[in-house]
């Protein structure tokens, strides 16, 4: 009796076990089918509103591409705002450009801070001659230039120092680095491979 | 009365025939389930295929459109630049005079805003 008992306990015990195996793999069975239906619908889905999508698709990439002009269009602007002497700080709040960008359009448009401005240079050529164009923050100044001869490239005319205040309106204590990043510049952009040096009332582009 | 002993043999077979029994059902519905599954993924591959597909489609029809109108894309987004600037430039206090030399714009341009 006490055997035939244990058996029975055991035979429910393997039933419920049997039935715990079936019922984990049709859950899962079920689970894989609602996956299927469900991958199935996105697709019959996709394909009925292939053209709606389309549009979105056509409409998202043709905004992102109008922002890439308007980026374009807002970099060009920065660059010309800095060279007409606003600060970088400035142009960013006014255009609504981050400092990422700022910084990258700055270093772009040939500026350099130059003591306590920016400065950027232009060249103006007339046969053996003309003008490089420094431009400081709001300030613009000409310095003549002429071709030399021999070892000397050519000569940029400067104010010497007593005159410089009243002729170019720069501070006297920012002349030596403005004269420094004219003479590199001039070199860099013109002359790759000479050298330069201040004189007194020039600066000497020479071999 | 002497009872029967309890037949062992036959309880062990019926456990045995009902595991073996469930094991194999399970193992049928596992099949169908990866079944369905492998099923699913040919189906998100044909999803992704036709996405791409209208993807590029749409990038195609995008650069046309920009290509074609480029000009006339950038005269309004420039505008639009134009104007918002010189408005907060106004708003900051500036004069008319000033932003027209500073945007390079005609100072009608800039009255007009004001």
């Amino acid at each position: 009796m006490e055997y035939t008992q244990i058996m029975q306990k055991m035979l429910t015990n393997n039933s419920a076990a049997a039935e715990a195996i079936v019922a984990g793999a049709r859950a899962e069975q079920i689970a894989a089918a609602a996956e299927l239906q469900e991958t199935r619908r996105q697709l019959t889905e996709m394909e009925q509103n292939k053209v709606q999508i389309l549009q979105e698709y056509t409409t998202q990439l043709r905004a992102q591409l109008e922002n890439y002009i308007r980026l374009e269009i807002l970099e060009e602007m920065a660059e010309k705002l800095l060279k007409k002497g606003e600060s970088l700080s400035v142009v960013g709040t006014l255009l609504g450009l981050a400092e990422r960008v700022m910084q990258s359009v700055f270093r772009h448009s040939g500026l350099q801070q130059v003591g306590s401005a920016n400065a950027w240079l232009e060249y103006e050529e007339d046969g053996r001659s003309g003008s490089v164009i420094f431009h400081h923050g709001k300030t613009t100044n000409r310095f003549y230039y002429e071709f030399g001869g021999d070892t000397t490239l050519v000569i940029i005319d400067i104010p010497t120092a007593a005159q410089w205040e009243t002729r170019t309106g720069l501070p006297l204590a920012e002349r030596e680095l403005i004269l420094d990043f004219i003479g590199k510049k001039v070199v860099a952009d013109k002359a790759p491979g000479y050298s330069y040096r201040v004189e007194n009332s020039a600066i000497v582009i020479y071999i | 009365m002497p009872t029967n002993p309890p037949d062992f043999e036959k309880y062990a077979q019926t456990l045995q025939q009902t595991m073996a029994a469930a094991i194999a059902e399970a193992e049928a519905l596992s099949e169908l389930a990866a079944a369905d599954r492998e099923a699913a993924a040919s189906v998100r591959i044909i999803i992704q295929e036709k996405r791409n597909e209208l993807e590029n489609l749409a990038r195609e029809a995008a650069n046309k459109y920009v290509a074609e109108h480029r000009k006339q894309l950038q005269g309004t987004i420039q505008q639009e630049v134009l104007i918002s600037i010189a408005t907060k430039l106004l708003n900051n206090g500036e004069s008319v005079d000033n932003v027209a030399e500073l945007l390079d714009v005609p100072k009608e341009f800039v009255a007009t805003i004001k």
